[in-house]
């Protein structure tokens, strides 16, 4: 039985492992209810103890933090097809928040159904956990962005990461991507005040790289963007195999 | 919230802020460019040049408000004497 609203996170989870016909199943009846978050709205708060972990099938959404001074950090952007808070099915309580940066429609999986998937389809279990190690790889080279490349740098390399895994999931058309994020939520994502986004962004547009328009990236030099960023696309885990 | 614009001066020129940033106030406004300062200053110190990097900070009534970052590298060598 297909149901399109599987469809990126299949994409998603095929591109590093074959799935059954019967594990595909599993996942669809463990689906529970489906619900729609306004942009700007947050879909599970720092300190909630959810009973359902959420699946992304359309829009654009962010982990982050906030600071008691009011400054937010965001930890990651996730795209269509992510499975945004798998991680509260064992860590229970949550030590950050999910918000939607676009209109967001998720299905919610209740951590019960999760349980039984455990139980009874092993592989898809590691398949699973794949999923939570692919976001811990993105973490781990989020730091080492924020932590060593030049802002330039570190903007082209979210761009090729975004471009890669949007791609992925059918979601790049004529190298071309969908991106709802305003300045000051990219600042928030790459720790930089809007102030250098823009002009990074400025210095960057001068290198013919890449335009961005009306919350559209187009993407006019693919190897010259990788290149520029020092992009490696390792840490994606793009190698279709047994896990 | 009223828009605030950042020009920047560097090495490469004045770059004049068409797009500006939406903010409380010129106080919140002046707490952005000194971010925006450091931030600019981090990269030019990879880069491994002296720089001064300067922000005028533009909104429609009051201002501007120019912020002054400046490295110098002084010392023996430096000026071949």
């Amino acid at each position: 039985m297909a149901d399109a609203r599987f469809d990126t996170f299949f994409r998603k989870l095929e591109r590093r492992d074959a799935l059954s016909a019967q594990e595909r199943q599993a996942l669809v009846e463990a689906a529970g209810e489906e619900r729609i978050y306004p942009a700007g709205s947050d879909m599970v708060r720092e300190g909630d103890r959810p009973d359902t972990s959420t699946l992304v099938i359309e829009g654009f959404s962010t982990r982050h933090r906030l600071l008691s001074d009011g400054q937010r950090q965001i930890t990651a952007i996730h795209v269509p097809g992510d499975f945004v808070d798998l991680h509260s099915f064992v860590l229970k309580e949550m030590d950050h928040s999910v918000g939607a940066l676009s209109r967001c429609r998720i299905l919610s999986f209740p951590h019960e159904r999760l349980t039984r998937i455990t139980e009874q389809f092993p592989h898809l279990t590691r398949v699973l956990w794949l999923m939570t190690l692919l976001d811990s790889a993105i973490h781990r080279e989020w730091i080492v962005a924020m932590g060593r490349r030049s802002a330039a740098q570190q903007m082209a390399h979210l761009l090729c990461e975004l471009y890669v895994r949007l791609g992925i999931t059918g979601l790049v058309r004529d190298d071309s991507f969908y991106l709802p994020i305003t300045q000051t939520e990219l600042g928030d994502a790459l720790g930089l005040s809007a102030v250098h986004v823009n002009r990074v962004l400025q210095e960057l547009r001068t290198e013919n790289l890449f335009t961005w328009q009306n919350q559209v990236v187009h993407i006019l030099d693919w190897p010259g963007l990788q290149q520029r960023a020092e992009f490696d696309p390792r840490y994606l885990h793009l190698t279709n195999e047994p896990r | 919230m009223p828009r605030y614009f950042f020009d920047i001066r560097d090495s490469h020129g004045l770059h004049r802020d068409d797009v500006g940033v939406e903010l409380r106030n010129m106080e919140a406004a002046l707490a952005e460019g000194r971010r925006a300062l450091a931030d600019m200053s981090r990269d030019s110190l990879s880069v491994g040049v002296d720089e001064q990097l300067e922000i005028l900070i533009r909104d429609h009534g009051e201002g501007p408000i120019r912020l002054v970052l400046s490295l110098t590298t002084e010392g023996p060598g430096e000026d071949g004497g």
